[in-house]
């Protein structure tokens, strides 16, 4: 269905990158005039920013625990680099209690 | 006399330990040689602090000594034969959409127990569908800093990233499908 000038396939292509702001503004506005005007696509758009949103919420990656950070900074401090510019939890002698 | 190179690199690029330790776990899988690739990713960068111009996003500039020291260790990506058409798997996104709409499965994305499954679902996607989908949807990077990140153009992350994000919904509409989400009425 043609609305304000392109069609629900052409807003399907776009859909991804609209929903990850990667549009330019002129597009952008394209996308949400159609989506305003379209329930199909908007309906579309719903599932798939849901489903971003669940993805987004799932356990993160953890960062660096104390082991590795540890680790790296005595291999730096060995390397040469100056531990005095360090915060305590960051000295390579430092552990967690 | 305090080493400014030194204190310089402590105070600008440490900060970053956990996000390049991030970016290391999307790359490789094993916790123990992402751990490795990070400590070399660091030590790479100590000696090379000099080149950095000062200026550029020092997270960004590790991830690409990090994806290259991934290189320069031997762990190459996977082949994969590209999906150029990224239009094809939007609209065929779009057609897995539809269909889990009409038939009630759409209800999965509420569930408020589905991390776990969609962590699953991450981690059995192949390497490269997955690095690209840790980056932008669960890092929250853009197209262009994963492009860079990743060392691939930004035509190709948006062909992995569509591409996983579908494969991604097939396996948790399965898993929907199997918990018996679906308000589709059986006729009489």
């Amino acid at each position: 269905m043609m609305h304000d000038g392109f069609d629900c396939d052409e807003a399907m292509r776009r859909l991804w990158d609209f929903l990850d702001g990667e549009l330019d503004p002129a597009r952008d506005a394209e996308m949400r005039a159609h989506l305003a005007a379209c329930g199909h696509c908007s309906g579309h758009a719903d599932f798939e920013r849901l489903f971003l949103a669940a993805v987004r919420a799932a356990p993160a990656i953890p960062g660096a625990d104390s082991t590795l950070r540890h680790r790296v900074v005595a291999s730096l401090v060995a390397a040469g680099m100056p531990n005095g510019a360090l915060p305590e939890h960051e000295h390579p002698r430092h552990t967690d209690s | 006399m305090p080493d400014p190179h030194g204190l310089d690199f402590a105070t600008r690029a440490l900060p970053y330990l956990d996000d390049v330790t991030r970016f290391a776990r999307s790359l490789v899988r094993a916790r123990g040689d992402a751990d490795d690739l990070v400590q070399e990713t660091f030590l790479n960068a100590f000696k090379g602090w000099h080149s950095y111009d000062g200026v550029s996003d020092v997270r960004g500039w590790l991830f690409v000594i990090c994806r290259n020291t991934w290189h320069r260790l031997g762990r190459r990506e996977e082949r994969y034969v590209a999906v150029e058409d990224d239009g094809m798997e939007s609209l065929a996104a779009a057609r897995l959409a539809g269909t889990a709409i009409s038939d009630g499965r759409a209800a999965i994305w509420a569930a408020s127990d589905l991390g776990p499954a969609i962590a699953a679902a991450i981690d059995a996607l192949p390497d490269v569908f997955r690095a690209v989908v840790l980056l932008v949807d669960v890092q929250d990077l853009g197209y262009d800093e994963a492009a860079e990140a990743l060392g691939i153009p930004i035509g190709t992350v948006r062909s992995r990233l569509f591409r996983a994000r579908r494969l991604l919904q097939e396996r948790l509409l399965d898993h929907a499908r199997d918990l018996g989400v679906t308000t589709r009425e059986t006729a009489p």
